[in-house]
């Protein structure tokens, strides 16, 4: 709720503003530590530098970001990175994107900012899942009952991140960039859709029982159970895009 | 919590980014750990079970070293942990659901009370001393006063309450063995006075009357600066433009408040009766006290948005857009590390309104490695929010304590709403003795009302990005 309400007050100053007005309010906030903003968070996972790493302006550049666009622009990236993990909205970062300062006019305010602020989210999630060697190990090991949520999650988050990358500034990265993008989101892709492949059977064994105990008939035989469970389509449909997930350890 | 801990991969603290005291024996480290983590998710009854046993088993020079390595950590003493857990258990009346304290424990808190107490004083007695005098007449000068003055007021405000609760302890001490009590601990026992308490609540009236006289003096100085920089744009007149409206309608609001309190109580109507007078609220300030005072400053308010025009409503809009960006990046709920808000916003959206502030916002460190990441979830937040699954496993307590909770300090700092709250408004008279209100219809410039509370914001170590289920740890 804070970015929420912080973003709609701000937005309508950015809106209302003269010029020079909009300079002392970015000078307010540069004056102030406490809205610094650090960049390139990302560059502490990385295995090595590569066409999406975020370059400094300079050798001596802190990644430190002082002013009302970056602001704005983390604001922005906080609130879409919510809506993606905690809500069924199908583009979150488009929500939140940069209005147009009018309608005729192409210019958003802190728009460079807040795409610098989404690549930089996409590359961590991206970077610390690529760290995470239990994630690629799911397919022998299974996937441990308190990583199906939280797990699901972090992927959905981070797709969204990589989507958002994609679609928001058509033409910012260039096709090599947009590539690597690409391949990324497969990688992640095929993970989630093994998550959510575990969720579902998950979830179909979880409904089956709350349905057997309400129906007051206990808990039947385990072969008879099992011919009953994972009464969702979701798991079939998965494994026709993916026939490999049928040997996944859903445990 | 150990098996949570395991389960999440999480294992907080221990990994060596400088949690370890290698001075502290092994059994006590673990303790350490326990309490830590306890207090870094803010569940009370965990606190309680893990910082009971070390108050109540643990030799004084042990305890001396024990608060010493939770300082280390940024993490109040056991006694300070044991004394707003306890009151919050109390407030959500679940005090059942943990061992009663012991009377050594007992005699730790009401340390810890009477430590807490003098600290306040001293520091407030300071501020008092100073009065609205400041070292330049400037904007950002008045800024930095109120916000001291605000973060202290809260700070004394939750002493006294906690004074308070140390007079129930002491009560519940049985005669014989506090007549046996030598030393520090008889010292424990006689510096917590009902004398004290009084002292304490003094202390925080005068406090709370010396933000109302610092707005007062700013108002006028706001109205001059608009009068001096008409036609211009200048930051003091940027500032200005807002300030004025923020003090004025602050000033309203508590003489309002302070005059409903003082309004005499309805009784049966006799023939021969005079009609009550309606009283004046008693302010110890005179400046407070006058008449006019209501209508002097609706006056002087209508005189300063004549004078900002335009630039009153649109300052409005980038101060209370910062300040609720503030509140976003620091700010912290009741549950599960500070990450999210109470369960029961739910059934109380009024609750969405409030979040606990550090009592000094802290300044963003570069984050060159993962030890420099503290607290935590400033960096990012969707580097950390993924990673609970739910709201079990921390069981915070009732509807009415997540409220009073928030009041008695227990999640350090301050509080502000932009929605009336009647029932706060209430509670809080209740307990304050003095009127007073959160209701602030317009949130302060920059952190103008932050506050701090004597426990302050417990170390927060949670899993996020880089400490999630698998070994995640940065290559460079």
């Amino acid at each position: 709720m804070e970015y929420t309400k912080a973003l709609e007050h701000l937005d309508r100053f950015v809106d209302d503003a003269s010029l020079r007005e909009l300079e002392f309010a970015d000078e307010i906030v540069r004056d102030n530590d406490h809205f610094i903003i650090y960049t390139n968070l990302s560059r502490r996972l990385e295995q090595q530098p590569n066409i999406l790493s975020e370059r400094g302006k300079n050798e001596r550049d802190d990644f430190a970001r002082h002013g009302l666009p970056w602001v704005l622009g983390l604001a922005r990236i906080e609130l879409g990175a919510m809506l993606a993990g905690f809500t069924s909205a199908a583009e979150p970062f488009q929500l939140v994107v940069p209005p147009k300062k009018s309608p005729r006019s192409p210019e958003r305010y802190g728009a460079e900012e807040y795409f610098e602020l989404l690549l930089d989210g996409m590359r961590t999630h991206y970077w610390s899942l690529k760290n995470d060697p239990e994630v690629w190990n799911y397919r022998k090991s299974g996937v441990p009952v308190e990583h199906l949520v939280t797990y699901t999650r972090r992927l959905t988050v981070a797709r969204q991140f990589l989507v958002a990358a994609e679609t928001t500034a058509p033409g910012v990265l260039n096709p090599a960039q947009t590539r690597l993008l690409g391949e990324w989101g497969q990688e992640l892709a095929a993970v989630h859709r093994m998550l959510i492949y575990c969720l579902a059977k998950k979830q179909g064994q979880e409904r089956f029982a709350v349905e057997q105990l309400k129906a007051g008939g206990g808990w039947k035989s385990r072969p008879e159970v099992s011919r009953q469970l994972n009464t969702s389509p979701l798991p079939d449909v998965l494994e026709l895009i993916d026939p490999t997930l049928k040997f996944c350890q859903c445990r | 919590m150990l098996r949570w801990i395991l389960a999440t991969g999480c294992v907080v603290g221990l990994s060596g980014d400088g949690f370890s005291q290698p001075s502290l024996p092994k059994k006590q480290q673990a303790q350490l750990a326990e309490i830590i983590h306890a207090a870094s998710l803010g569940d009370p009854a965990s606190i309680v079970q893990t910082a009971a046993p070390v108050a109540t088993k643990s030799s004084d020079a042990d305890f001396k070293a024990m608060n010493e390595a939770l300082a280390a950590e940024h993490v109040p003493s056991v006694g300070e942990l044991l004394v707003f857990s306890r009151m919050r258990l109390d407030d959500a009346k679940l005090s059942k659901s943990v061992p009663k304290p012991s009377v050594p424990e007992r005699l730790r808190m009401l340390a810890a009370i009477s430590d807490m107490g003098d600290e306040a004083l001293t520091t407030s007695c300071e501020m008092l001393a100073e009065d609205v005098t400041l070292p330049e007449e400037t904007m950002p000068a008045y800024e930095k006063r109120l916000r001291l003055i605000n973060g202290q007021h809260r700070s004394l405000y939750a002493v006294w309450l906690a004074a308070q609760y140390g007079q129930t302890l002491i009560k519940k001490i049985p005669p014989r063995s506090r007549e046996k009590l030598e030393g520090a601990d008889a010292a424990a026992v006689e510096r917590n006075t009902p004398e004290r308490v009084a002292e304490l609540e003094k202390a925080t009236r005068d406090l709370f009357e010396l933000q109302l006289a610092l707005r007062l003096a700013r108002l006028d100085y706001g109205i001059e600066v608009l009068q001096q920089t008409m036609g211009k744009l200048t930051k003091e007149r940027f500032f200005a433009a807002y300030t004025t409206g923020l003090d004025g309608r602050f000033l309203q609001e508590v003489l309002i408040a302070a005059k409903a309190a003082a309004k005499p109580k309805k009784k049966a109507i006799k023939p021969d009766d005079k009609p009550d007078e309606p009283e004046q609220p008693q302010f110890t300030r005179e400046e407070l006290n006058d008449p006019e005072l209501e209508t002097s400053i609706a006056e002087r308010m209508k005189l300063a948005e004549e004078l900002a025009g335009d630039l009153a409503e649109k300052t409005r809009h980038f101060s209370e857009g910062l300040e609720w960006w503030l509140r976003g990046r620091f700010g912290s709920g009741p549950e599960l590390a500070g990450l999210v808000k109470s369960e029961e916003t739910l059934n109380d959206p009024e609750l969405l309104h409030y979040v606990a502030m550090p009592a000094e916002l802290p300044t963003p460190l570069a984050p060159t490695g993962l030890s420099h990441m503290r607290p935590t979830h400033i960096d990012r937040r969707h580097h950390y929010i993924w990673n609970w699954e739910d709201r079990r496993l921390v069981k915070g307590g009732g509807h009415q304590s997540s409220k009073e909770l928030i009041l008695i300090g227990w999640l350090a700092g301050h509080i502000t709403t932009n929605r009336p709250c009647a029932s706060l408004v209430r509670w809080r008279r209740r307990h304050a003795g003095h009127s007073q209100t959160f209701k602030t219809r317009n949130l302060p410039l920059s952190p103008s009302s932050p506050s701090g509370s004597p426990v302050g914001l417990p170390s927060r170590r949670i899993c996020g990005i880089y400490e999630g289920a698998g070994t995640s740890r940065p290559v460079r």
